[in-house]
């Protein structure tokens, strides 16, 4: 009787412990669900925030892009013009002689004019979303190649397809400040720019073949940061690769499903 | 099925949770729980040595009236398994205060061990439940500070991919449930053969060795910063 009393006893014990156990485990995870969750909806509004930012950030600097753009077309571009016909109504009154430095002077003058709207049209937003991304990047490519110490070609695969302009800008913006770094920074005899179009989404490849870095050394600088956080803004997959000595390679993958027109 | 049979279900749960784990090993392998694993390899060795030895009776020790015990065995697999996985749950958890008292509860454990075997029970031919139960207690006690740790933490841990909050229910379900059982189990269970109760405690651990295996597949590949 006793030993049947101890038996009983200890299978109360145990089942209202394991009992007790399982109330553990299920609170635990009612209150980790709910802080998962918590959680959750904090990090999309901080997202949100964020983008927000972003956009507020890229509207600002495509308005001082676009009075720059603007001042230079109107302001710096007239004073050149001015300049050039003055020079053409001193023409006459000038010595054979010194004619050949008066014609080279007014060359310089007319190649200074054309690369101040080239660039007035590349900074402006307006005309880069009327131009559309193919266009714009053919005419910033061209403008390096007429800096005559690189060679700069882009290619096309498949067929263009129309996008959303606020995103061509941002592409376009990216790939813009990629270029400038390589121009500055990278030496390189060549530049290839590849835009492939495929079903549901546009790849954009940019590669130069200059001195590269080490993918260490830069990871923290701002201009990286501000491709990034543009990039993520439009859903587009970003990455650069970089070996000294190898050059560097930008890829974009820009989604044309998600993002419609 | 006799009793006898279910009994085999043990070591063999055993031995599946730790295949599966060293299956899995690439998925914390370079974290502290890899110690878990070698934990659960003692185990099993010990479980089957431990047959080996009743069955043949060896390797343990003869008592005066000529009885087999290996018992040794056990109580030298727990001597290591408490502290052992104390010290996992330490390295799990991040709060000063929570390493502190589990370092504390591993020192006190060990202390109560040997103060049990110098003074109160033998080594050889005693199961040593009073430092079985201050172990699971403890252990206990330092899986609720890991829960706590994941209910305070600010970062999104998805807990039920987490291979120690599974090991951490099986423990919970196996070494806690058994306290009950612990404390009557020379006197009742082993001396006058109420064998009966000893399926409670079979089926716990199976439980808890198939809590185990089940946290091994379907647990995420551990970060390297817990």
């Amino acid at each position: 009787m006793e030993q049947e009393g101890t038996t009983m006893l200890i299978l109360v014990t145990t089942l209202t412990v394991l009992l007790l156990i399982v109330v553990i485990i299920v609170i635990f995870s009612i209150f980790q669900k709910r802080k998962i969750k918590f959680l959750f909806e904090k990090n999309e509004a901080e997202q949100r925030f964020e983008d927000e930012i972003i956009k507020s950030q890229l509207e600002t600097q495509e308005q001082t892009l676009q009075n720059i753009s603007w001042e230079l077309h109107d302001n710096v571009g007239q004073l050149l013009s001015v300049a050039k016909m003055q020079l053409n109504m001193l023409e006459p009154q000038v010595a054979n002689g010194q004619k050949s430095i008066l014609d080279e002077t007014g060359e310089i003058i007319s190649k200074s004019l054309q690369e101040i709207r080239t660039l007035s049209k590349l900074l402006n937003p307006e005309t880069v979303k009327n131009m559309g991304l193919k266009e714009a990047i053919e005419l910033e490519l061209q403008r390096f190649n007429r800096l005559n110490f690189l060679n700069a070609k882009l290619n096309i695969i498949g067929d263009e397809v129309e996008i959303n302009q606020k995103d061509e800008i941002i592409l376009f913006r990216i790939l813009q400040e990629f270029l400038s770094n390589t121009v500055k920074h990278s030496k390189t005899p060549k530049l290839d720019v590849t835009l492939t179009y495929s079903e549901d989404e546009l790849t954009i490849k940019a590669q130069d073949f200059g001195v590269g870095f080490d993918e260490k050394d830069i990871k923290k600088g701002s201009g990286l940061i501000n491709m990034k956080s543009r990039a993520k803004l439009i859903k587009t997959e970003f990455s650069i690769l970089s070996k000294i000595g190898k050059g560097v390679i930008l890829t974009l993958v820009y989604p044309l499903k998600t993002n419609k027109v | 099925m006799s009793l006898a049979t279910f009994r085999l279900f043990v070591p063999l749960s055993e031995l599946l949770a730790a295949i599966i784990g060293t299956i899995y090993f690439y998925k914390y392998k370079h974290t502290h729980l890899k110690y878990f694993l070698f934990i659960l390899w003692y185990i099993v060795l010990t479980e089957f040595t431990g047959w080996y030895s009743s069955h043949y009776n060896v390797l343990g020790f003869f008592d005066k009236e000529g009885i087999h015990y290996n018992l040794w065995m056990y109580n030298l697999m727990y001597f290591i398994f408490y502290p052992a996985v104390l010290w996992i749950y330490s390295k799990s958890i991040n709060r000063v205060v929570y390493v502190k008292t589990i370092k504390f509860f591993i020192i006190c454990y060990i202390l109560i061990s040997i103060i049990n075997w110098l003074l109160i029970q033998n080594f050889k031919y005693e199961w040593s439940e009073l430092p079985s139960i201050t172990g699971s207690l403890f252990l206990a006690i330092s899986i609720i500070f890991y829960f706590m740790q994941l209910l305070r933490s600010d970062r999104i841990i998805i807990y039920h991919k987490k291979l120690l909050f599974w090991i951490s229910t099986g423990f919970l379900i196996f070494y806690v449930g058994s306290i009950p059982f612990n404390i009557k189990f020379t006197e009742y269970a082993l001396l006058k053969g109420i064998h009966n109760l000893f399926l409670i405690v079979w089926v716990l651990a199976i439980i808890m060795y198939l809590l185990f295996a089940f946290g091994f597949i379907w647990s995420d590949k551990e970060d390297d910063i817990d």
